[in-house]
């Protein structure tokens, strides 16, 4: 017993500092709030070591924690979406990264894609992941993933490039 | 805007500096719950089912009330045996009457007994009351510092400190709850360990100061 609680720290201690970096960014990427993505990813390691008796397969153990974190991410979403609107309004208000404007347009240009292309973008375009470790993730073929990454990544070029040639004239 | 200046847009979220030591404590935490639970379902003690059902004020007020009616009876019934009845103090009855109190006292004597048996039931019932709403406060108690250390840390304040009085917290109801102190021992140890400099380890101290 003792052995198999040692050998699932050891476990989620190499976990941790393999991916908890990569998850925060995806966390916040997708939610656009630190705070709400540390819960994110505190709720997905929690969620993880409750139930790693359900992964078969060592080797899918990345894609078994993201996928975690996705559905964390959306109970999140339907949490706040099931909030008062006062409320709701604050929230948005005050999700920002510090003063950094630029962030500031990027996260809002993720926020215009939608759920499929931003998670496409997200892990393949951020984190590196490969278009099939991404398609296994979101149960889509290869082609699907590439497809959504490519159209994801030109709306996002758009988006930034407008508001870019919107700040220089503004100047 | 090319795709290098798009990537380099999007990989630009620093992550805070201690989130690996947050999740590390946040699974050490949640271990260290399951094995208190764990520990608790090996006991004879049974601590989940006193959660699940504590002890009801209908039970404590039935045996408080057969104990009140049991302690009325043994008063009647010892006064009625020395009470200065004329019967039995003047010395001019004669042998008979003598004779009737001894038979009344050999019939009062089996009920005597069977009270002094229901008082002494009654007792046990109460003392088994006592410790399983002991038992139960404590398991409250734990709940309670387990959820605070939880939220604690998903706030992301003063993690290590509630940790730290969470373990404490667990160990001592281990103590309370009767199970060995070898396991309390090594947990307080992990607490220092793990969390030193905070008021949780502080306690920790003092505790396995007063195991040793």
């Amino acid at each position: 017993m003792d052995q198999q609680l040692h050998e699932r720290r050891r476990i989620f201690e190499s976990a941790i500092e393999a991916y908890a970096d990569s998850m925060f960014r995806v966390a916040f990427r997708l939610s656009g709030d630190r705070e709400l993505a540390l819960e994110i990813v505190q709720e997905t390691w929690l969620g993880a070591w409750k139930n790693i008796g359900q992964l078969r397969n060592r080797d899918q153990l990345k894609s078994w924690l993201f996928g975690i974190l996705r559905n964390q991410y959306l109970k999140s979403v339907d949490k706040l979406t099931r909030q008062p609107k006062l409320e709701l309004i604050d929230n948005m208000v005050s999700r920002s990264d510090g003063p950094n404007e630029m962030q500031q347009a990027v996260q809002q240009a993720i926020g215009e894609l939608d759920d499929d292309q931003r998670m496409s973008v997200l892990l393949v375009s951020m984190e590196g992941w490969s278009t099939q470790e991404a398609a296994d993730l979101l149960g889509v073929p290869q082609g699907t993933v590439l497809s959504r990454l490519h159209r994801g990544r030109q709306r996002l070029k758009e988006i930034l490039s407008r508001q870019l040639e919107f700040d220089t004239y503004s100047e | 805007m090319n795709d290098r200046q798009l990537d380099k847009l999007l990989r630009e979220v620093s992550p805070p500096d201690d989130l690996h030591n947050q999740l590390k404590q946040l699974i050490a935490h949640q271990e260290w719950s399951e094995a208190i639970t764990a520990a608790q379902a090996d006991t004879s003690l049974d601590l989940a089912t006193s959660v699940q059902a504590p002890p009801n004020r209908k039970s404590l007020r039935w045996v408080w009330a057969v104990a009140t009616v049991v302690v009325a009876m043994l008063t009647g019934g010892l006064w009625w045996l020395f009470n200065d009845k004329p019967a039995i103090s003047r010395p001019d009855q004669s042998g008979t009457m003598i004779a009737e109190s001894d038979e009344q006292l050999q019939t009062v004597a089996p009920e005597l007994a069977a009270l002094e048996q229901q008082k002494a039931e009654s007792e046990a019932e109460l003392a088994e009351l006592e410790k399983q709403l002991t038992l139960h406060y404590i398991e409250l108690r734990q709940v309670r510092w387990a959820e605070v250390a939880k939220q604690s840390l998903s706030k992301n304040t003063r993690a290590s400190e509630l940790a730290a009085l969470s373990l404490f917290t667990a160990a001592e109801a281990v103590v309370l709850s009767g199970l060995p102190l070898e396991l309390v021992a090594d947990n307080l140890k992990l607490v220092l360990e793990r969390y030193p400099n905070t008021e949780g380890a502080a306690r920790a101290a003092e505790m396995l100061a007063g195991l040793n």
